[in-house]
């Protein structure tokens, strides 16, 4: 077999465009997901059971259906269901944004269950307003444990956009198989592809070395 | 959209044949990955440099490649170069090189929760590292490891949806085949859904039973 | 009446006479020259569609020749063309969805495409879809097995105790299945799509690939084709046609009778050969259409 790489000489383009789609579809997921996945956390481990209860209930559901299809609710019960017709990118960032905020709230509910119980009660001795006790003390312990899944699971969603196409969004890897399916050459344009998957998650992987070291020498400050 | 639950009945078969395959596909998987990902994460915080670098690069080249373009390879790729793996085969190994690599960040997140004192402690103290790990490290760390290894078997278990691509005949294969052939979206796509949130329902069962079992004094 | 000898001989020979005269006065009546004429309503009222004066039609461009991204990036084919011209022609405009398989038949049934499916070959099942009207014919479909060209496979009965292999789900693997003697459809290999099938192909994966006759032309046309050939004799042969969102009786109405009027005025002919896709006239028009 012998490879060919012409093929992305006359096709970037169409490709490109794929890329930028992904890249557009992974950044306001990962953006809007991230403030609303500690809020579910939050929920995840509040004392008030009502809370509680609502939020493992929604988290079972939406961590427990295939990804796929909650991109289908938002893209073909929405329309009937709620007359609220989305576009296919819309459509997809809704979707995942639902998907991500509880697998990433369950992650920072790990997180705060990390940090010991007697913190908590000593910041309510203290008597520091329960937000600020949150944001500076209890969050910046959690951090440290949630980085590495987080940006594990945020490589993962970068790959996961993938499932976009299926409602119409042509992101990189659909606009990827029609290209295969056009020209016959898989493996040339599936190689081009994990090149560009790799950048990404390559970058990824850098903002989680960079800021565990940040957290890290925060913390030996600390100390 | 109309349902029809006797289209299900007559694909119930091939619907269950699938079920199986993705039950047995994610129990293997699961039970590979597990010492392997755990390994990896020791071997990443065992501040032995070498050790730790391997363990590292190893996380982040495979975080870096897309699930489908290994299984791809290990499916398609290997032939070409004379070697021939059954379709189950490639989905195994290809689910597990990846998910080992994501589980094992997961694992040490929990493990990196352990106060860096406790290392220094253990090593004055002369504890053998074995011992170390199985009597200190890992039963602090499961109640914090706990909740992200299930969200990880959870989103194991939908991702092994991928061997569909290397030909495996598993649950969203098997539905997606009588979706295609009979063009009834709703009883098909409807069947696989609920067949992993049962499933899923089962671990997260299982999840609450473990954090009530290792939860922290 | 009452029937006299006389009265018979002369029925009888104004028969003899009538008939050969008959003949020659019932000829204007169905005189080739006649011009007929269809009532086509100008404007057509489309009173279901999704969107006002629009024709939303999906498709996953994953079909050579007929719906696929070219050279230059853009969306073209046989189809697209076929489906332009319908929409000129009902005065509307389009806009195409180009969707995963995955998603084109839950958006059809979900009221978010008013026509999908680029030739969706005719099933008992399909024709009695409560989702989903089928239109009338745009293709024969005709279904083969494609094998390597070393393989010595040249016939079905050699085909026999092979690996077969297909795309999952489709009817033209269900064809090949039940076209081989003997064959086990557990062992036959489902793959994803139609690359997938062609690399299982070559790889040695399966020996028999079962897929369309246009599809097998698209693989012995590409890279590395000559190292592959179709068997003469077909699986099976069926047509098949566009799907009409079910809310829509009126647009399934007006696609059938476009498609019967391009038939005979040879628009769907002179697209077909536009696109290097074999016209289908003559079979179609054995079955009636």
């Amino acid at each position: 077999m012998e490879l060919d790489f012409s093929v992305w000489a006359q096709r970037w383009p169409y490709l490109l465009d794929g890329l930028w789609m992904t890249l557009a579809i992974s950044g306001a997921v990962l953006v809007i997901s991230a403030p609303l996945a500690v809020v579910a956390g939050l929920a995840l481990v509040a004392r008030n059971r009502v809370i509680r209860g609502a939020a493992v209930t929604l988290s079972w559901l939406v961590r427990g259906v295939p990804p796929l299809i909650i991109l289908f609710i938002c893209y073909f019960v929405l329309p009937v269901a709620l007359n609220l017709r989305l576009e296919p990118v819309p459509a997809a960032i809704a979707g995942f944004v639902i998907y991500n905020t509880f697998l990433f709230g369950e992650l920072v509910a790990a997180g705060l269950r990390a940090v010991p119980k007697g913190q908590h009660e000593a910041v309510a001795a203290a008597g520091l307003p329960p937000l600020r006790a949150f944001r500076r003390v209890i969050l910046p312990q959690a951090i440290p444990s949630i980085i590495p899944p987080y940006v594990s699971y945020a490589t993962d969603m970068v790959k996961g956009t993938a499932l976009a196409g299926s409602i119409g969004a042509m992101e990189l890897v659909t606009r990827a198989s029609q290209t295969i399916i056009a020209t016959n050459r898989p493996f040339e344009i599936l190689i081009g592809i994990a090149v560009i998957y790799g950048l990404i998650d390559a970058c990824l992987i850098v903002l989680q070395t960079w800021s565990e070291r940040r957290w890290a020498s925060k913390e030996a400050r600390r100390a | 959209m109309s349902f029809d639950p006797q289209i299900l009945a007559a694909y119930l078969p091939e619907l269950w044949k699938g079920l199986r395959v993705t039950l047995w596909l994610f129990l293997a998987i699961m039970g590979l990955c597990t010492p392997i990902a755990l390994a990896i994460a020791l071997a990443r915080i065992s501040g032995r440099p070498w050790l730790a670098w391997a363990a590292a690069t190893y996380v982040n080249v495979i975080r870096s490649i897309p699930l489908l373009v290994i299984l791809f390879f290990t499916f398609y790729g290997l032939p070409v170069a004379g070697i021939y793996v059954s379709p189950f085969t490639a989905a195994m190994i290809g689910l597990t090189v990846c998910t080992s690599a994501y589980l094992a960040e997961d694992l040490r997140a929990g493990l990196m929760a352990i106060p860096r004192g406790q290392y220094e402690a253990a090593a004055a103290m002369g504890l053998p590292p074995g011992r170390f790990v199985a009597r200190v490290l890992i039963p602090q760390a499961l109640p914090v490891m706990c909740a992200p290894y299930f969200t990880r078997a959870i989103v194991s278990l939908k991702a092994t949806s991928i061997a569909s691509m290397v030909a495996v005949g598993e649950l969203t294969s098997e539905s997606m085949a009588a979706l295609t052939e009979t063009y009834r979206a709703a009883e098909f796509l409807g069947f696989a859904a609920v067949s992993y949130l049962v499933i899923s329902s089962l671990l997260a069962l299982l999840q609450a039973a473990v954090q009530r079992a290792v939860r922290l004094p | 009446m009452t029937v006299t000898p006389r009265r018979t001989l002369a029925l009888l020979a104004a028969l003899g006479l009538a008939l050969p005269a008959g003949l020659a006065t019932a000829a204007p009546v169905i005189d080739e020259n006649l011009q007929i004429t269809l009532p086509t309503p100008q404007p057509w009222a489309m009173r279901n569609l999704i969107k006002d004066g629009t024709l939303i039609v999906a498709t996953t461009a994953k079909t050579k020749g007929e719906t696929f991204i070219g050279d230059d990036g853009t969306l073209q084919g046989a189809r697209i063309d076929l489906w332009n011209k319908i929409a000129e022609d009902l005065g509307l405009k389009t806009e195409y969805v180009t969707i995963d398989w995955a998603g084109v038949m839950p958006g059809l049934a979900a009221n978010r495409f008013d026509l999908a499916c680029e030739g969706a070959s005719w099933t008992p099942e399909r024709l009695t879809s409560p989702d989903f009207f089928m239109t009338r014919p745009v293709k024969v479909a005709v279904n083969v097995g494609v094998v390597r060209a070393d393989s010595g496979i040249d016939s079905w009965d050699q085909a026999q105790g092979k690996k077969l292999g297909g795309v999952k789900g489709e009817i033209e693997l269900k064809d090949l299945i039940a076209h081989v003697p003997g064959a086990d459809a557990d062992a036959a290999l489902s793959l994803p799509g139609v690359s997938e099938a062609r690399l299982a192909l070559m790889n040695g994966q399966i020996d028999v690939y079962g897929t369309g006759i246009q599809a097998a032309k698209s693989l012995l046309a590409g890279p590395d084709g000559d190292k592959l050939k179709i068997l003469a004799e077909p699986t099976k042969v069926g047509v098949g046609g566009f799907c009409v969102n079910r809310n829509e009786p009126d647009l399934a109405q007006a696609v059938n009778f476009l498609l019967a009027k391009y038939r005979a005025d040879g628009t769907m002919t002179a697209i077909n050969e536009k696109w290097d896709l074999p016209d289908y006239s003559d079979l179609l028009g054995q079955l009636g259409y």
